[in-house]
């Protein structure tokens, strides 16, 4: 009929034109049930078309630029701080991060940027509450800048000029401090090359920062940069021409020390040339004859770091830690409650004889972890290597998934290996594909190794052609082609490992090689079925996690030894879980069983503990279990961000923070461009009431990955614990804008108008909430609860938590950590919750 | 003053003409890029908000088209964000990134929804998509370049060859009723 047609073209250039439509009326007017339900189509579409017109409205609108700000890149410059040879310093503000930060930004010629940027985002990898947090490095308008944590304070020179010496108490106490900064550095394969009293802040609150890397360089061996450390300052051997070390680094530290309780130096001279020459003909103050005073045990401890000779000198900057702590029977900050683990590395790392190495390792039951340890004992040293993932030679990009296995599961293989570390793959797909030359995963990732290869898969045959190459030269070292007739992967991964492994590491044991080549399945089918599923997961589409789930259950049907994809199936039935695609009573013992079949399988592989102990931490709430499980795991692949992260997690949890900050930061190091990695240090940190640094960590995940939601709600939540409610509204509004409404979002909203006085406002949120809880509907039962205790209504808050606890335990597995039920914990029905919980007060 | 058709600008870039290239990623980029925001989980938007992502996929797909083999504009966007799709989604499951709410207690309550799907559901969001392969060509490149990357009629005319801002209007709105029938059709 014409006036239908009509009037149906009429709705769709409506559509079209972007213009709203009376939509009853429209299906009212239709003339059949065909027409009506073209009608109904014709809403979808119009819905499709304004839900594409708003995600591109949703952009952020970038600020006005005013005409009389000076900006760099995305800071507004505010006050020119200082100034110096390589550049000016200057306070900037950060409008996206709503905080002032300092930046530094360099003189210099355009063919000295590309290194200056480089080495900005070297700093960048130290991650450490006592050396300056730097957020990036980058370029604009012809300018390189480092922007960094701003520290308000001064300088410890400026405090021994207007206070005089220190005394060897305190002096012990900032050793002990800047000990872990040097630690800290060196871990990230630096060295600072400038330690001396005027490149430490005690800001105000007392943090001593390790600060200006101005003349921070690489351990790479032979590099010259040409700038040189303060004379004073200096260790003798640099002055003959040698490179800069860890032994270097630890000599200058000394002298700091030296300084700050007398005053003084041990070596002096007008110029460079001069104090070369007192170095020379051995002329040096002792420690002893500026201050009798002093405790023995402090001026041997100082004498030590300051030798001549640097292999008389501390090994490691945890060495001179130790050595300053015992001076005093001071417990270096963070040594509370360390685990036997820990503690046994501590003594090792301080230790240099072989007796008392044998000692500590007869000491530990579990032969894995002998295992471990001996391997680290005849290589010491953890090095770094990156895999780029290997190309897919096949023209058939529906191949795709199997070169991407390989990758992967290399990369699962090497990280059994004790003595290096692997760079997580999140890290190396931060980078672009065409960035990532041997030199940028120097700088970016601290590899020294990497490794490609290609794979090509032939109807029967696979061949994989894999490549090590040096980071810091690019140099070729070892390449080799594997042809092999369709096989299990894992064992010929562990075949590529072993061989890498043994070039970079030097010698595996027996137990490591035999680990590392161990088979997972014969079946061809069932592997593919594996490769495929794990090739979706990665998407985290919940289409694809609901394909994947019927792909490896299809691939444990056809092989029922397949340990391996038991795991991966275990995993699978935990993001359904979360995902709510399936209900806890139907999937929880799915993925319990898959989990506890993957283990017994395959005890050796590292994916299959942790899996089994995140089921049983998560679900089973088996504490002990679960430990057994990640200490496994750890013990498998000790540097692996994939043990490391969730164990931290579950450390957190059972309230051991000392080590789970340890191992998060571990974690951070195996995968540093991860906003995820850097934001859970933050994460340990906000538990430890550490807000300060958990807002430092969440801000440097952010300058990782800019859109990392989670970052923004993290910062929110720490700001919440400083007592800065208002701002904590607006970073929740801010993660709310990158992630989505979400009802924890809201709660917490709620929670911090309670506490900025926003009554209104407080009760409209809260009654939203509690609406969606009448109705049924997916809502945070724990958030309510929150709200409550911040209003002081301990009746409703007890009420609403253990409501949470009925219908999922998962989300108060933190409370014996989170801050915000810290107004709750006198009252006995804390210590009733806790043990519903299972968790002990 | 004329505006050259995307095809013909090809010819140029097949040439190794820098300018016609520009005048294509200027053509192409910016909508591109908003277009992919809308498909992908909102986690994902770093990715597709660097510039280097979209537009590197845009610049290799235009040197790649040695064996590609259209007819009308509509084919060469079609192509485009298909490569563009690929690509983001490759660095997202190359990236194995979790997405989460809230990095503390990790109920990850959000998922790998794009925006788009939580507007109106990923059922629907499959069944739109279903029916649109069944459309002509022309019809669909008319539907995605208004709809779904905002194009202006004037623009779509020009990509599509035809004769007025008009006559592209209502090529557009007879394709979303014959989409309309394809989604009650189809089911």
């Amino acid at each position: 009929m014409a006036a239908d047609a009509d009037r149906l073209l009429a709705l769709a250039e409506a559509i079209s034109d972007g213009k709203a439509s009376d939509w009853v009326a429209a299906e009212s007017q239709a003339g059949s049930d065909g027409e009506r339900a073209l009608v109904r189509e014709l809403r979808l579409l119009a819905d499709l078309a304004d839900a594409h017109r708003s995600a591109s409205d949703s952009d952020a609108t970038p600020d006005p630029a005013s005409a009389d700000v000076v900006r760099w890149g995305g800071l507004e410059l505010r006050e020119r701080l200082g100034a110096g040879t390589y550049g000016v310093v200057y306070r900037a503000y950060d409008r996206r991060l709503a905080r002032e930060v300092a930046l530094k930004l360099l003189h210099g010629s355009d063919d000295m940027s590309g290194q200056a940027v480089e080495e900005g985002r070297l700093l960048a990898r130290v991650s450490h509450p006592h050396v300056i947090t730097v957020f990036g490095a980058d370029r604009f308008d012809g300018r390189v800048g480092i922007w960094m944590e701003l520290i308000r304070g001064g300088t410890l020179e400026a405090l021994v000029r207007e206070r005089g010496p220190f005394s060897a108490r305190e002096a012990a106490a900032i050793g002990a401090e800047l000990c872990g900064a040097l630690a800290a550095v060196h871990r990230a394969g630096l060295v600072h090359r400038d330690v001396k009293a005027q490149n430490v802040m005690r800001e105000a609150g007392g943090r001593f920062v390790l600060m200006d890397f101005g003349a921070g360089q690489e351990l790479t061996p032979g590099a010259q940069r040409g700038r040189i450390g303060t004379p004073l300052y200096m260790a003798p051997e640099l002055f003959d021409g040698a490179d800069a070390s860890p032994q270097s680094d630890i000599y200058s530290l000394g002298v700091l020390l030296f300084y700050i309780v007398t005053g003084e130096y041990p070596v002096v001279g007008a110029t460079a040339t001069a104090v070369r020459d007192a170095h020379a003909s051995g002329q040096r103050r002792r420690l002893i004859d500026l201050r009798p005073d002093l405790p023995p045990a402090f001026a041997q401890a100082v004498d030590l770091a300051i030798e001549r000779d640097p292999a008389a000198r501390y090994a490691t900057p945890g060495a001179m830690e130790a050595a300053l702590a015992r001076a005093f029977e001071i417990r270096p900050p963070s040594d509370e409650s360390r685990s036997w683990s820990t503690r046994a590395r501590r003594v090792w790392t301080g230790v240099v004889s072989t007796a008392a190495v044998l000692a500590v390792v007869a000491a530990l039951s579990t032969p894995s972890i002998r295992t471990r340890l001996a391997d680290a004992v005849f290589a010491p040293a953890v090095k770094t290597v990156a895999v780029l993932p290997f190309t897919n030679l096949s023209n058939d990009p529906a191949r795709q998934y199997f070169a991407d296995g390989v990758t992967d599961i290399l990369t699962s293989r090497l990280t059994m290996i004790a003595s290096l570390r692997v760079i997580a793959r999140g890290s190396i797909a931060a980078m672009p594909p065409d960035r990532r030359d041997p030199a940028s995963l120097r700088s970016r990732l601290g590899a020294e190794y990497a490794i490609e290869g290609s794979v090509e898969r032939q109807s029967d045959r696979v061949r994989i052609n894999a490549r090590l190459v040096q980071a810091s030269t690019g140099d070729l070292l070892w390449a080799e082609t594997f042809e092999r007739p369709q096989g299990d992967l894992f064992a010929l991964q562990g075949e590529i490992a072993s061989a890498i492994g043994s070039r970079v590491a030097g010698h595996l044991s027996g137990e490591t090689d035999r680990r590392l080549r161990q088979q997972q399945t014969t079946s061809i089918e069932a592997q593919d079925a594996f490769l495929q599923a794990r090739y979706l997961i990665y998407t985290f589409e919940r289409v694809r996690i609901a394909e994947a789930r019927q792909l490896l259950e299809r691939a444990v049907d056809l092989d029922r030894s397949y340990g391996a994809a038991y795991a991966s199936l275990a995993r699978t039935y935990g993001l359904l879980l979360e995902y709510n695609m399936a209900t806890a009573a139907e999937i929880q013992p799915l993925a319990i069983a898959a989990a506890a079949r993957a283990v017994s399988l395959s005890p050796d592989l590292p994916e299959a503990n942790v899996i089994d102990a995140e089921m049983k931490f998560r679900l089973a709430r088996d504490w002990t279990g679960a430990d057994a499980s990640y200490r496994q795991a750890l013990a498998l692949a000790p540097h692996s961000s994939l043990v490391l992260s969730p164990y931290s997690r579950f450390l957190c949890a059972m309230g051991q923070l000392d080590d789970a900050l340890r191992y998060a930061e571990d974690g951070a190091a195996a995968d540093p461009l991860s906003g995820e990695m850097v934001s859970s240090v933050g994460i340990v940190h906000y538990y430890r009431r550490d807000y300060d640094a958990a807002i430092r960590f969440q801000e440097k995940a952010l300058a990782v990955a800019p859109s990392y939601g989670p970052a923004y709600f993290g910062i929110a939540r720490a700001l919440s614990g400083k007592g800065d409610y208002v701002k904590a509204i607006e970073f929740v509004q801010k993660a709310e804008a990158i992630v989505g409404p979400h009802a924890s979002y809201r709660a917490e909203l709620a929670r911090n108008y309670v506490l900025a006085g926003y009554r209104d406002l407080a009760d409209q949120t809260l009654g939203g909430l509690l609406v969606e809880a009448r109705s049924g509907g997916a809502t945070s039962y724990e958030g309510i609860g929150f709200v409550y205790a911040a209003m002081g209504d301990r009746d409703r808050a007890f009420e609403w938590l253990n409501r949470a606890l009925d219908h999922y335990f998962a989300r108060l597995l933190f409370m014996k950590v989170d801050p915000r039920v810290d107004s709750l914990r006198g009252d006995a029905r804390f210590r009733a919750l806790l043990q519903r919980l299972g968790l002990q007060p | 003053m004329s505006v050259e058709s995307s095809v013909d600008l090809l010819e140029r870039v097949r040439l190794g003409d820098k300018d016609a290239l520009d005048v294509l990623l200027r053509r192409y980029v910016p909508a591109l890029r908003r277009w992919a925001r809308g498909r992908l989980p909102r986690w994902a938007r770093d990715l597709a908000d660097t510039e280097d992502v979209v537009q590197d996929a845009v610049i290799r797909s235009l040197r790649n088209l040695s064996t590609f083999e259209h007819r009308h504009d509509g084919a060469l966007q079609a192509y485009l964000r298909e490569a563009v799709l690929n690509r983001v989604r490759d660095e997202c499951r190359r990236v194995g990134r979790r997405p989460g709410i809230d990095n503390l207690e990790e109920h990850f309550v959000s998922d790998g929804t794009s925006p788009l799907e939580a507007a109106i559901g990923a059922r629907a969001v499959e069944r739109y998509e279903a029916a649109l392969q069944r459309l002509k060509p022309q019809e669909r490149e008319g539907i995605v370049a208004r709809i779904e990357m905002g194009y202006s009629y004037a623009e779509i005319a020009v990509m599509m060859g035809r004769p007025s801002a008009d006559a592209a209007r209502v090529a557009v709105s007879r394709a979303l009723l014959r989409l309309a029938e394809e989604l009650r059709n189809g089911g």
